[in-house]
């Protein structure tokens, strides 16, 4: 957030902020509300509800209403168009109380019973993220999650089912992650990345989460650009020319062997060489190797004049005996 | 005012804490500096943490620096050079294969003018295939880089604290800070230093170096001809793929016989290239322009560069 804005203090605090971004995909206002209050209600613990509407969503926000509104606990923040679901968490994050929030989907993935569970291990860690439990889940889901997983192992992800958004988070935490985009499905990588704990909790899925749902191509699209994009920043950002000069020597390889091909046949078995369109790709894998080479160097340039703004590390404290130990 | 900052960073070293620190005030015991001990833990999963708190407690010469988790090795040295107050920072490993013993003698050879003195094991205690790999990696460096560096991957250092904390260090940097450095025209002077087998503790190395090593090389050089000159850096590549590309031209059209097609072509690459790589590195010099620190290196390596009239290469 570059813009601060001051929000009205909070002048009843309370122990859990519930975030809910409200995105394409709602299981009903009531129901979500049913369902997360009377789980909330058993843990005993205060709380508060805030809604992110992620656009326009009239009938979302006068079911909102009808539930009760500011009197129930339900704060809602309506973004004029939509901006994703990132934005939308960072921005209930901003308008939350709490210093302990719970990051829920606007439709059921875990069953409510869950979420003490969820919030009785958030004392001892930053992040705890959950994991549904797709035993029973439709075998083509179930497939898609595996396949999913799959690509976020390749981008260094240890955490399993990035897709379960079930999560709760210290608010610290927000302090130095800034989401971008579709990252929240890797938060918990993220997380851990600069150095706060995270713990994953296996949780039962919820009935309704069970069925398969069609997603447009797009989606997928979209989905693999950003598990290329984290796979880049977490095994590459400080030495990109590892990831491009590996592709670059590789066109630059292939290409030089077809030049030795191409002039050996011309050598020993009389081709001459300027009818030969095989020079011509000889040459375009020369030349291809070398500019992604040279846009790889480039990277290292951005990095090296950049490196005080990101540094590749984060110092927890320095003891000394001067200070109290 | 601290005269000397030794830098040690510590990966589940939990044997090795107490060792580590014995066995520097014991080295330097007779010498009259004033140094601080500077233990990096990075991210250990054992005990070196609460025991090297528990070194600070008694003894007010020794710091210590948490990382939050494992960073790794470069950047541990990276945060405790930068961390570190001395004029000169000495740099170990923490596993005691290098001898404190042998950190006076590189204090002595910073005393007489030289800006970085760096260890050379020459009996190395490790096993056969490792020391392979990392001699070929040295010949590589050595050969590649024009700078004679015996064992690049001794940690046992000392550099004088201005030249080094001007570096970027990431990645794999700080093996080639000698190599760097020297260029960059400060003196370096190499002594044979003692090596001793692990007496705790696992090696954390791994074998398959070469290869990375090769592509870091590149990067380096290019960052280093960058910082001498961010926008001249890419002219000679530049300039030897526009002739190409007029001599394509020139072969496509007064060639006799052959495709016009496949010379013109290859004429076309050429200057596509030669494009590409130009406006490549006007984007390097906007970064130049707009991050003040480039023309601070480029200043910097210019006045180093003045001493290069005497190069000191120094072995015993």
């Amino acid at each position: 957030m570059n813009i601060e804005t001051k929000l009205p203090v909070a002048d009843t605090p309370c122990d859990v902020s519930v975030i809910i971004p409200v995105m394409t995909r709602d299981d009903g206002a009531e129901a979500i509300w049913n369902a997360y209050q009377g789980a909330m209600l058993k843990t005993g613990k205060t709380f508060e509800f805030v809604y992110v509407l992620d656009g326009p969503h009239a009938t979302y926000a006068e079911a909102l209403e009808r539930l009760g509104g500011e009197q129930a606990g339900i704060r809602v923040v309506s973004l004029n168009r939509s901006f994703g679901e990132a934005a939308c968490i960072q921005e209930g994050v901003r308008h939350a109380r709490s210093d302990t929030l719970l990051i829920l989907p606007a439709h059921l993935q875990v069953v409510p019973e869950s979420l003490p569970a969820l919030l009785e291990l958030a004392g001892s860690y930053d992040v705890v993220a959950g994991v549904r439990d797709r035993r029973r889940d439709k075998s083509m889901s179930r497939w898609r999650g595996k396949i999913f997983n799959m690509f976020a192992a390749f981008a260094g992800s240890k955490f399993e089912d990035p897709g379960c958004t079930a999560r709760v988070v210290r608010r610290h935490v927000f302090d130095e992650l800034h989401l971008q985009s579709d990252q929240h499905f890797f938060l918990p990588l993220l997380a851990e990345r600069l150095g706060f704990s995270v713990k994953q909790i296996l949780l039962e899925q919820a009935e309704i989460d069970r069925h398969f749902r069609v997603h447009r191509p797009t989606d997928y699209v979209t989905r693999l650009m950003d598990i290329v994009g984290l796979a880049f920043m977490t095994r590459f950002m400080h030495k990109p020319f590892r990831f491009f000069g590996t592709i670059g020597a590789t066109l630059l390889a292939i290409g030089l062997l077809f030049g030795l091909y191409v002039l050996v046949q011309r050598n020993f078995g009389n081709i001459p060489l300027a009818d030969r369109p095989a020079l011509l790709l000889t040459v375009l894998l020369i030349v291809l190797g070398i500019q992604v080479g040279a846009v790889g160097l480039m990277a290292e340039i951005v990095i090296f004049t950049r490196y005080r703004t990101t540094p590749a590390y984060r110092i927890d404290k320095i003891v000394a005996q001067d200070d109290d130990v | 005012m601290v005269g000397v900052s030794i830098v040690v960073p510590l990966y589940n070293e939990e044997d090795n804490v107490a060792r580590v620190h014995t066995a520097v005030v014991e080295a330097l015991a007779d010498e009259d500096v004033d140094y601080e001990l500077l233990f990096v833990d990075d991210g250990s999963k054992d005990t070196t943490y609460p025991r090297a708190r528990e070194i600070v407690k008694q003894d007010a010469r020794v710091r210590v620096l948490k990382f939050r988790r494992n960073y790794g090795q470069t950047a541990a040295m990276a945060a405790g050079i930068n961390a570190a107050r001395g004029d000169v920072i000495v740099t170990m490993d923490g596993d005691l294969q290098n001898d404190p013993n042998d950190i006076p003698r590189l204090l002595a050879l910073i005393e007489d003018g030289y800006d970085i003195a760096i260890g050379w094991r020459k009996k190395r205690k490790d096993g056969g295939a490792r020391v392979f790999v990392s001699k070929i990696a040295n010949k590589i460096i050595a050969r590649i880089m024009g700078v004679e560096v015996k064992d690049s991957g001794c940690s046992l250092k000392a550099y004088k604290a201005s030249l080094i904390q001007g570096i970027p260090m990431y990645g794999e940097m700080h093996r080639f800070i000698p190599a760097l450095s020297q260029l960059a025209g400060a003196r370096l002077a190499q002594i044979e230093v003692n090596h001793r087998a692990r007496q705790f503790g696992e090696s954390k190395y791994g074998f398959s170096r070469i290869y990375k090593v090769a592509l870091d090389i590149v990067s380096i050089r290019a960052l280093l001809s960058y910082a001498h000159s961010p926008l001249g850096w890419q002219a000679r590549p530049t300039a030897i793929s526009f002739l190409l590309g007029v001599l394509c031209m020139i072969w496509a059209i007064f060639g006799r016989g052959g495709s016009l097609v496949i010379s013109g072509g290859i004429a076309m690459l050429f200057f596509s290239l030669s494009l590409f790589l130009l406006a490549w590195a006007l984007i390097g010099h906007l970064f130049a322009v707009v991050e003040p620190e480039v023309s601070r290196y480029a200043t910097l390596s210019a006045i180093l560069s003045t001493r290069l009239k005497q190069p000191v290469l120094r072995n015993s």
